[in-house]
């Protein structure tokens, strides 16, 4: 699982992104180049055909947010997750190119137990942490201590709560020899794998770990990545260096350089101006801009920008009026006018990305006349109005969509109004489950893991245990689901979700809006982007064209 | 004198406990909390439950607030929730930050709006007074976002005379150079909207003066026009000068933020806007604690000035 997380600083950001965007948008649009029309490039694609990669230069970027000084796998803040991710691997990460699936990084190899209980990992050999100490079974043990065992002197109390997504459902970890260790579950857990893609399940120095007290431990960020942290200013600048010792080869760059809280304006400023080589994500209309002197980049899995229906609420407790409302979106408008042709209609909860992709899906096309005519059929023909929740901040393009759905409702005779509130309210409220005021709450999912729609829409995940907040509940739905979690054939599961996924669409317990991937825009000199986990890109192979 | 400052000094005490309840409530009072904006949004109830347990914020509020005075008296103002350092550090390193565009921004100011106040007041009624006061209201008017973007887009990305934010360049060592063309257009664009009421100020408070009898006085014994405004009626008309830079000076001092935001210049005002939307407690009280101590400081050295300008007041 995968969530495009927000934080903090996005909050900020966004706020500023809404006037502060707007405002640049119109200022410099004389003074921005028009140029050659380049395609969008695919993080993780191979260079051009004769591009022969260089050693050396600084990769000069943006960091959303200022990071604090803890920088290890027990943080949840986006910019320390992202200067983390340079210095921290794990047993396994996502493709380099989709964002999505599972390569092995310091796990060679790995096997589960018909049982699905027990995952047997074997290391990678030859692997040293930037400080010299060699990355074996104890490391791995040692950290999972760290986060998970109250008994243990190293035990981080924090961490164990940060952690808790990844292993909720994990006993222990076994030491089977210097280079093989085994994940213990407490239930069958089919997707622990994808899990372990996350940034808490990344591993940092032993010898750290043993010197300081768990929570000084984080302000030594000590990994086996292929960047080491040399500097950390403050609100000022972060510099990571090459690890020449990197056991998948040194990266061609000589250092990352992070300038911290840039808002979205002035990152696209420092970007035209030369004094950034790229920016992780911009707004569609400044990449449809500028799309010809800088180069679109797509990275990280695909998302589901989610509207989670309220089906205890009076009005879409009705399957009839849920699907007008999925008939009513006018998706294809919204990928041209708000996305910039950069996503695709959905046509159900999971993303093209999800293993079990149905591609015969047809989801809901556009027809307001249907919508209407269901509408009728189940009470609202002479129209109604209804309420839901959404973040002023946040999410991304929550205001655009927002706006376009409430237009494509009033077509079909629904008189919609938001809550709209700050970022932090809006979750600490909707994470609850949405209540009868509202009828849909938002949010936004990747699914390139089986058990994603188990996890979204099974009973047992309503809050509080889950994220089901929409509270959907299909008998049927949730006997599949299980059967799903039970079956270790991956292609039996595979039939199993699909038939599920075809209810769930037929029941629309959300609105499938549109899947995205981020987008970044990059300078022309730089090549080779790949895909990491989450919050950034992996730039071990990336390399400056002179 | 020196009582009098000890007095000062010891009264802000009462203040500071009370704005430090005040912003514990308020922050308390808003919905959302730290461990919520720290998990993220695909966090469920019960994770956020464990990390409120392990963050010590399921203890009562006036326990929390107890442990936290006790502390903040012995000047140990506690740790980030969210970057896990102490407050005091996370000030300090901001600091020199915020000072420096302060001080930058209100030199601007003041070597812009003190000669354009009183020009306008010498030629009151004049074309040029009437331009100065239209340009004056313009800048006093501009919001501050839209002028660093202006700025940003003129002079960094068409001209490429300065950089176009942050506090020093990626791609250079640090040096005082480095930071100096970082700091013209943050500062520039925080003292142009500060320029427009000191100049409005300094125009009417040198309007009131020049009509008084000792200046006439003055004119008739044969000074200069120059030694007349300088040294005679500028000094008379700077204690209301002096109290609208006291008073601006505090505001910039911690109020500074869109400036910081924009231009991605990492002051104080920034960190308590930070620590706002991750509920961070602990910054929000240490940055505004800070702020608030950085007004009494500013009050009390205007009120000390008005005693160097006008000898008639006397502080016992």
């Amino acid at each position: 699982m995968d969530f495009y997380d927000c934080g903090d600083v996005l909050t900020r950001r966004q706020a500023l992104h809404r006037f502060g965007l707007a405002a640049f948008g119109t200022l410099a649009a004389p003074l921005l180049t028009a140029g050659r029309d380049a395609s969008v490039v695919l993080a993780g694609a191979p260079p051009t055909p004769g591009g022969t990669p260089v050693r050396g230069g600084t990769l000069a970027l943006s960091l959303d947010g200022i990071p604090g000084a803890n920088i290890s796998p027990a943080t949840s803040g986006v910019a320390e997750i992202v200067l983390g991710m340079h210095v921290y691997e794990g047993l396994v990460a996502p493709d380099p190119v989709t964002g999505a699936g599972v390569r092995p990084v310091l796990a060679e190899s790995w096997q589960v137990s018909p049982d699905g209980r027990v995952y047997t990992f074997r290391l990678r050999r030859g692997v040293t942490f930037h400080d010299s100490t060699p990355f074996t079974a104890e490391a791995v043990e040692l950290n999972f201590r760290r986060l998970r065992d109250p008994n243990s002197r190293f035990f981080f109390k924090i961490g164990e709560a940060v952690s808790n997504i990844v292993f909720r459902l994990t006993d222990r970890v076994e030491v089977a020899d210097d280079y093989t260790v085994r994940y213990h579950m407490r239930e069958r857990d089919p997707d622990f794998i994808y899990l372990l893609r996350r940034p808490q399940a990344l591993f940092m120095s032993p010898t750290v770990i043993k010197q300081f007290t768990p929570d000084e431990a984080g302000k030594h960020p000590v990994g086996t990545g292929p960047f080491r942290l040399t500097e950390q200013q403050e609100g000022t600048r972060y510099t990571l260096e090459r690890f020449s010792g990197y056991w998948d080869g040194a990266p061609y760059l000589e250092r990352l350089v992070y300038r911290p809280g840039l808002d979205p304006t002035a990152s696209v400023a420092a970007l035209l101006a030369g004094e950034l080589d790229l920016l992780t994500e911009a707004s569609y209309d400044t990449i449809d801009r500028l799309k010809g002197r800088f180069v679109p980049f797509e990275w990280g899995p695909e998302f589901h920008w989610t509207v989670t229906l309220n089906t205890r609420h009076p009005f879409t407790r009705d399957v009839r009026v849920r699907q007008a409302l999925n008939y009513a979106l006018n998706r294809e408008a919204w990928v041209q006018g708000i996305f910039k042709g950069f996503a695709k209609p959905a046509r159900g909860p999971a993303t093209t990305g999800y293993p079990a992709w149905n591609p015969g899906l047809r989801g809901y096309p556009y027809d307001p006349d249907r919508a209407k005519a269901l509408l009728a059929a189940a009470g609202y023909e002479s129209g109604v109005r209804v309420k839901a929740m959404i973040p002023t901040t946040g999410v991304p393009l929550a205001q655009e969509i927002g706006q376009s759905i409430q237009a494509d409702l009033r077509k079909v005779g629904i008189d919609l109004r938001y809550d709209a509130l700050e970022f932090n309210a809006y979750f600490s409220r909707f994470r609850q489950g949405l209540t009868e005021e509202h009828i849909f709450g938002v949010s936004w999912w990747a699914s390139d893991f089986l058990a994603f729609l188990e996890q979204q829409l099974s009973q047992s995940r309503w809050p509080p245990n889950g994220v089901n907040r929409g509270w959907y509940h299909n008998a049927e739905a949730d006997r599949l689901l299980t059967a799903g979690r039970e079956e270790s054939n991956d292609e039996k599961r595979k039939a199993i979700y699909q038939r599920a996924e075809r209810i769930i669409v037929n029941d629309a317990p959300w609105l499938f809006t549109v899947y995205f991937r981020r987008i970044g825009l990059k300078s022309q000199k730089v090549q080779s982007i790949r895909s990491y986990a989450s919050q950034t890109p992996d730039y071990s192979k990336t390399w400056l064209k002179r | 004198m020196r009582r009098y400052v000890a007095v000062r000094i010891l009264s802000t005490l009462p203040v500071l406990v009370g704005i430090s309840v005040l912003v514990f409530a308020l922050v308390k009072a808003v919905p959302g909390d730290p461990a919520s904006a720290l998990l993220g949004p695909e966090a469920t109830p019960q994770d956020v439950a464990m990390l409120r347990d392990a963050l010590g914020l399921e203890k009562p509020l006036p326990m929390q607030y107890a442990l936290w005075l006790k502390k903040a008296l012995a000047a140990d103002l506690g740790r980030s929730i969210q970057k896990r350092v102490p407050v005091t550090d996370l000030l300090f390193s901001r600091l020199r930050n915020t000072v420096m565009l302060t001080v930058t921004a209100m030199a601007f100011a003041l070597a812009l709006g003190l000669p354009a106040g009183v020009l306008a007041a010498r030629r009151a009624g004049s074309a040029l007074d009437r331009a100065t006061m239209v340009v004056a209201l313009f800048g006093n008017s501009m919001p501050v976002f839209w002028l660093g973007i202006l700025l940003i887009l003129v002079f960094s990305v068409h001209l490429g005379w300065f950089p176009t934010g942050g506090t020093a360049s990626l791609r250079e060592g640090p040096s005082f150079g480095n930071t100096l063309r970082h700091l013209i257009l943050p500062s520039l664009a925080l003292g142009l909207v500060t320029v427009g009421g000191l100049a409005r100020l300094t125009r009417s408070a040198m309007l009131e003066i020049v009509g008084q009898d000792y200046i006439r006085t003055a004119r008739a014994k044969g000074l200069s026009q120059y030694r007349t405004i300088w040294y005679h009626a500028l000094k008379n008309a700077a204690v209301p000068i002096v109290t609208i830079v006291g008073a601006q000076f505090g505001f910039l001092l911690g109020g500074a933020v869109l400036t910081e935001t924009v231009f991605g210049w990492t002051g104080i005002g920034l960190l308590i806007y930070e620590g706002i939307a991750t509920r961070d407690l602990p910054v929000v009280l240490g940055g505004v604690l800070f702020v608030a101590l950085a007004f009494v400081i500013v009050n009390l050295v205007t009120d000390l000035m008005y005693g160097y300008l006008d000898p008639r007041i006397r502080y016992g």
